[in-house]
């Protein structure tokens, strides 16, 4: 859920709960209650923001997240922080969502920002693949279509510059506060003739989503490894490809190649596993180094193992200090991060090498301390989410390309 | 209400990472364990994360008037599940109840038993949709030495990358059942055969939704002596879980009080 403070995100998301029937007569009449007590008016928006002092500030502080379900289709709301300070926060929420609902005011002083522009870059980049796009606030023009049509024009301009296609996002007239076309498309505007807000929600998330393309060959994050009878179980997670008991193995970086006797699923031995699963996998062989984010794959690797790292970063800090690289939350120490390219997500602005700002993207080239396994994000998410911290505070996060 | 359609393997295959990234990343850890549902739950995945065995101690907070079916049950799952079993005794101090009474009692208990045997993360059962104020809460989350929670300031976690953890003396609550619903976790439970307290069974048509002490607990009006119809009655029930503790009856910015304070 993106957009600019005051757009009415929270409104909007308090509607869909309310819709829903996640809330019930009972929370509502409570928040009703507290508002009134608080001496302000009730806004679906305090359904939401449940900690005292956001409902007197009037702003969220870190992502909330809710399921709502709606026609047999269960989703999860991540609400992410509008500020600008709190961008790490809209990091977070962007890496775990599927589809992205913007909202825009349609009022005469507020439409577009740079905020929007930003938030949808960033979610675009971090891997939100589709966007619904709700222009709120209809109602303080009368469901006018001539306030309606420049900023959709506008909002498909945009879309279409950072490369998604017309089927990947649709845009709706709405008044969140009005609780028009949000469930159901409202017949009195006569004018758009496209589908509610709940409608198109439905159908992007039924459309065989992922466009990431699955890594071919079998691959699996080790977590750590305990022994087992005498022998050592792998523990870790599947992350593409099929493996089965008897198949020879190899753990990047390092090239040790070992032989999987056993594979299990709980208690249970299993003939196969696949991506997604978290399983044990045995075998006789040991490990001399500490093999905790290493990944297991097969010679014929399709990923790449080396020390230095092409990614498109979007920075909440300026590059300066000590920085580690985190890939599957396992840190390697960076030794130096040259920028090629700097790209204002905010206006698409780009310029050659040079400082870059907090709040700006960079495409980078980082050298590393040592080597280790990596994957473009277009071809496997886990091994190419990456993340640079100094100290452990975010200095800034993105994908390997 | 309750949607019962989600994929439970997957929830599982979520959780067991989370438990295994924090068994990895802290170096002593601890469970709570209440012997309800949940933590019972997540104690069975941890088995199935770990070749069949709990590799960390479980910490019973005993305020000393928990049911009796209650403590039946840890004795007896504490000898098949072979659990490291650490109880914490609380005293229960009769002039306060509901807020203050879990409040100050159980968190003093706990923080007595993390320093005594110096665990720097604990596993808690936790689930999103329990209450509202936990919609904000994530899978790893500092809690100062107090054990206050500064839910302003969290970690971020993006893909799995975990930034800005330090705890500051204080430790780290681990939530592998973050994702999980009411709903779910009894199917898991049937799936799976998960022992389970009798006390959310029905006797005399009452029977208990949500497992607190004697004191804060009561039971709903229900029929239902079976796993399979708890599933068939959470499909049809739009009254929400806590709806049976009196500490829920309080204002919702108790409850953010409480977890401020560091009660779980
Ligand atoms: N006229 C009108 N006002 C709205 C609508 N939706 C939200 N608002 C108002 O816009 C303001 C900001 O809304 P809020 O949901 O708090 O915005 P957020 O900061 O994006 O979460 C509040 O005063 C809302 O009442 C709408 O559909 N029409």
């Amino acid at each position: 859920m993106l957009g600019h403070k005051d757009h009415g995100k929270s409104t909007l998301i308090g509607r869909m709960l309310i819709a829903s029937g996640k809330v019930t007569p009972d929370r509502i009449d409570e928040a009703k209650r507290a508002s009134s007590e608080a001496g302000v008016e009730f806004e679906p928006a305090f359904l939401l923001d449940t900690f005292s002092d956001e409902r007197e500030l009037g702003m969220t502080f870190d992502n909330t997240r809710v399921q709502i379900s709606h026609e047999d289709t269960l989703f999860e709301l991540i609400d992410v922080p509008g500020h600008e300070e709190l961008m790490k926060s809209m990091l977070s929420g962007s890496s775990s969502a599927d589809i992205g609902v913007v909202v825009v005011s349609a009022k005469s002083d507020e439409g577009i920002t740079d905020q929007t522009r930003r938030h949808v870059y960033v979610a675009k980049m971090f891997g939100v693949s589709r966007f619904v796009v709700a222009v709120n606030k209809m109602d303080l023009s009368g469901f006018n279509e001539e306030t309606f049509k420049p900023l959709k024009a506008e909002i498909g301009d945009f879309l279409g510059n950072i490369g998604l296609r017309k089927q990947d996002f649709e845009i709706i007239p709405i008044s969140a506060r009005g609780d028009v076309n949000i469930i159901r498309r409202d017949a009195s505007v006569k004018w758009y003739s496209g589908r509610s807000l709940f409608e198109s929600l439905v159908a992007l998330a039924h459309e065989s989503g992922n466009p990431h393309s699955l890594p071919p060959d079998p691959r699996l994050i080790i977590q750590s490894v305990i022994p087992r009878n005498g022998a050592t179980a792998i523990l870790g997670r599947v992350i593409g490809g099929e493996i089965k008991p008897g198949m020879k193995m190899t753990v990047f970086p390092g090239s040790q190649d070992i032989d999987v006797t056993e594979i299990l699923k709980g208690m249970k031995k299993a003939e196969s596993a696949h991506k997604g699963e978290s399983v044990a996998l045995v075998t006789a062989e040991s490990f001399g180094g500490d093999v905790r984010g290493s990944v297991l794959s097969v010679r014929s690797f399709t990923g790449k193992v080396s020390n230095s790292i092409r990614a498109h970063i979007f920075f909440v800090e300026p590059l300066h200090g000590e920085l580690s690289l985190l890939l599957m939350d396992v840190p390697v120490r960076v030794l130096k991060v040259t920028v090629d390219e700097v790209i204002d997500p905010s206006s698409g602005r780009r310029r050659k090498g040079g400082e870059v700002k907090p709040l700006e993207t960079a495409i980078v080239r980082i050298t590393l301390g040592k080597e280790i396994a990596f994957d473009t994000f277009a071809r496997c998410r886990e091994l190419g989410g990456i993340v640079l911290a100094h100290n452990s505070r975010l200095v800034g996060s993105g994908i390997v390309i | 209400m309750q949607d019962d359609s989600r994929d439970i393997e997957e929830l599982v295959n979520r959780s067991v990472y989370i438990l295994r990234e924090g068994k990895s990343r802290n170096k002593k850890v601890a469970a709570l364990w209440s012997m309800g549902k949940d933590s019972t739950a997540m104690l069975s995945l941890a088995r199935e994360a770990f070749l069949g065995e709990v590799p960390f101690p479980v910490i019973h907070i005993d305020n000393g008037i928990d049911f009796p079916e209650t403590y039946k049950f840890r004795e007896k799952l504490k000898d098949e599940w072979n659990l490291d079993l650490i109880v914490a005794e609380s005293r229960i101090q009769p002039e306060l109840s509901g807020f203050s009474c879990c409040g100050s009692n159980k968190t003093d208990a706990l923080k007595k038993v993390m320093d005594e045997y110096g665990f720097d993360a604990l596993i808690v059962s936790i689930r999103r949709d329990e209450h509202g104020i936990r919609a904000k809460e994530k899978y790893f989350s500092p809690r100062d030495r107090d054990f206050k929670w500064d839910y302003k300031n969290q970690p971020a976690e993006i893909w799995d990358n975990y930034i800005g953890m330090e705890s500051d003396g204080g430790h780290i609550r681990i939530h592998p059942l973050l994702d999980w619903n009411e709903i779910d976790i009894w199917r898991y439970i049937q799936m799976r055969d998960v022992p389970i307290n009798p006390l959310y069974f029905s006797v005399k048509g009452y029977r208990y939704r949500s497992l607190g002490c004697t004191h804060c607990t009561v039971p709903i009006q229900s029929d239902v002596d079976s796993v399979d119809g708890i599933i068939k009655e959470l499909k049809n029930t739009s009254v929400e879980e806590r709806a049976g503790r009196e500490q829920d009856k309080e204002k919702e910015y108790v409850m953010q009080k409480l977890r401020q304070m560091g009660y779980m």
